[in-house]
């Protein structure tokens, strides 16, 4: 399947790297504190942090992950994007991250301890860091793959070039370096997908030639296994084969996970923390949401293509790869090159800053140097970005020898044990004054604890070995794990704080939801940056 | 059969009963209703402060745009 790049291809994806260079260089120029480091000194703009959470949300792998998943399944991929994300990012536009802006904080594990106390500080921001500095080496080892199946190129050399490449703009520019190289990267990454969508979409005589194509394909599918036709369905029933039944995306995705991930995941905040005004984070996410109506289109969409094309595929992931080696031209396929690079790059610098933030803020300052100068900041904030992303590449490497063994959607999942009971957390202490520190802190572990045990009872050994029939009927029930680690974490929260004592006012001033005036900036009880 | 798969199961089973045309009316419901909210916010939450907000400045038009081509998509697929 591999397609020879060339030198149109080569000139226009060395174009792109070296754009980003320039931008990412050009921004770390200024670099003078921690502050500009992690939140770079609170001066985006709203349009450039719109950008950039689109583009850390899509991935490389999410790319080819989910154009296989609508060749697998069909379009009911797409509530990911749309009703997994848009209402999550309207509410938090509103409600939560201007709570988060006002009070100054860096990190959500910050926010937490202000609200609650050290343990659920601690707790979730190892949680994240973990996450976040082993997804690095995920990403880096899946998109070099990746670019070996498509290109040819050898994933070692891969690894190591695009980690070379975003570790240098990391390291010299910090947030405001990824959020403006984001941009470029969005804008190169919705190029790109779309020139295969037009591409992809003309070749099959149009959209009515590819829905009743898709429908063929289907009708012959069904009329064999006796299945609904679900291909371009966004909800559907209960008992579908696929992972994505309408209870599992409303009360899972819509209700949990997706408020989870727009709410309380460090690197999609903080560029919101680093925005210019209060004003400017709600446009920033407003706009996000609004571009994220467009994102399916070009990403599921040519999924159903690959299906209308190749429907014998045996592998739903090389869908994707398939029609662009089909489908696009020479100097096209360099700009689909390009997106792909853009979409891994912009999903591993976003990263790499927050899991650095995380690493310097609640772990360095907050444990081993409360006093810590600025510039003392700015310089563990850089060592921190090294040593992530020596740890990634490495991670890179380690995953490359696990292949097969599904270690991806073990990951994946992973994410999925804590951000149920992580939101929980969250909502209660935002919007409930009631909650407890002791009670957040033990809702949290119960949360967790609940997700684990069902993942563990759902693995085919383990109910074997117990004689159980599988807890759920569906491929990948991750969906679910979040639900019942948030409905668990959501009551042991609420029981054990109406039986331990009451929060003071002053503490909570400016840390819940008002309906009302706003507590002005600086009336919570923040501490300063760099004390 | 543990306790858990009885309930698990009994949930399931509800379920299955919903008809997709209310899931449907359901998800779109959520929408329409998430944009009457924004609709409903005090104006100092939706603009900037400061000097008179421009049209483009005015976050409920935006949402209400969002939110519009949400309800679409969900009609339609």
């Amino acid at each position: 399947m591999s397609s020879a790049l060339s030198v149109l291809d080569y000139s226009i994806v060395a174009a792109y790297l070296v754009g980003t260079l320039v931008i990412g260089l050009w921004i770390g120029r200024r670099l003078k504190t921690g502050k500009d480091f992690f939140l770079a000194g609170r001066s985006l703009p709203w349009w450039a942090v719109g950008f950039s959470l689109v583009a850390t949300d899509i991935g490389g792998t999410d790319i080819i992950g989910v154009g296989g998943a609508a060749y697998a399944h069909g379009l009911a991929v797409g509530n990911f994007e749309w009703i997994g994300c848009i209402p999550a990012m309207i509410i938090a536009a509103f409600v939560f991250i201007p709570i988060f802006w006002r009070a100054g904080v860096s990190t959500i594990p910050e926010f937490l301890e202000r609200r609650f106390d050290a343990r659920i500080r601690v707790a979730l921001a190892t949680c994240w860091l973990i996450f976040m500095a082993c997804n690095i080496g995920i990403m880096l080892f899946a998109s070099a793959k990746m670019m070996g199946v498509l290109f040819g190129w050898p994933v070692s050399l891969s690894v190591l070039v695009t980690a070379a490449l975003v570790g240098v703009y990391c390291t010299t520019g910090g947030l405001a370096a990824v959020v403006y190289t984001d941009v470029l990267q969005c804008i190169v990454m919705i190029a790109g997908c779309l020139l295969v969508l037009v591409l992809g979409t003309m070749d099959l005589g149009g959209v009515s030639g590819l829905i009743a194509r898709v429908r063929e394909v289907e009708a012959a599918r069904g009329a064999a296994a006796g299945a609904a036709l679900e291909h371009t369905a966004l909800i559907l029933p209960v008992d579908t084969k696929s992972p994505f039944p309408w209870t599992g995306i409303l009360f899972g995705l819509t209700l949990v996970l997706g408020p989870a991930y727009w709410i309380g995941n460090q690197a999609i905040v903080q560029r919101a923390l680093g925005a210019k005004s209060e004003f400017e984070v709600k446009a920033a996410y407003v706009f996000g949401a609004l571009m994220k109506n467009l994102i399916p289109i070009i990403v599921a969409v040519p999924g159903l293509i690959a299906l209308a094309k190749f429907p014998e595929l045996r592998e739903a992931d090389s869908a994707f790869p398939t029609l662009v080696s089909h489908v696009l031209p020479s100097g096209a396929r360099g700009l689909f090159l390009a997106a792909f690079l853009a979409a891994l790059m912009s999903s591993v610098d976003s990263y790499l800053n927050s899991a650095a933030t995380l690493v310097t803020t609640d772990f360095y300052q907050r444990f081993f140097r409360r006093a810590a100068s600025d510039e003392s900041l700015l310089r563990v904030g850089r060592i921190a970005t090294v040593l992530l992303l020596g740890w990634g590449i490495g991670f890179a490497f380690f995953v490359a020898g696990l292949e097969g063994t599904g270690i991806y959607a073990i990951f994946q999942t992973l994410m999925a044990f804590f951000q149920g009971p992580a939101l929980a957390v969250l909502l209660a202490g935002l919007l409930w004054r009631r909650a407890t520190s002791t009670g957040a802190f033990i809702a949290f572990l119960s949360g967790l604890v609940m997700s684990v045990a069902l993942f563990t009872l759902n693995q085919e050994a383990i109910y074997r070995q117990l004689h159980w029939k599988p807890l759920f009927k569906i491929s990948e029930p991750y969906l679910y794990f979040s639900v019942w680690g948030f409905v668990t974490a959501v009551l042991v929260l609420f029981i054990v704080s109406l039986l331990t004592p009451a929060e003071s006012a002053e503490k909570l001033r400016g840390l819940i939801f008002e309906r009302g005036p706003k507590t002005p900036p600086g009336a919570a009880p923040t501490k300063e940056f760099t004390s | 059969m543990t306790p858990l798969h009885h309930i698990g199961e009994a949930l399931r089973q509800a379920l299955l009963h919903v008809p997709l045309g209310f899931v449907r009316a359901l998800f779109v419901a959520l929408l329409v209703g998430l944009a009457i909210w924004v609709a409903c916010l005090p104006r100092a939450q939706t603009t900037p402060d400061g000097a008179k907000p421009k049209l483009s400045q005015n976050l409920k038009m935006w949402t209400a745009i969002t939110l519009g081509i949400q309800v679409v998509i969900y009609l339609l697929l």
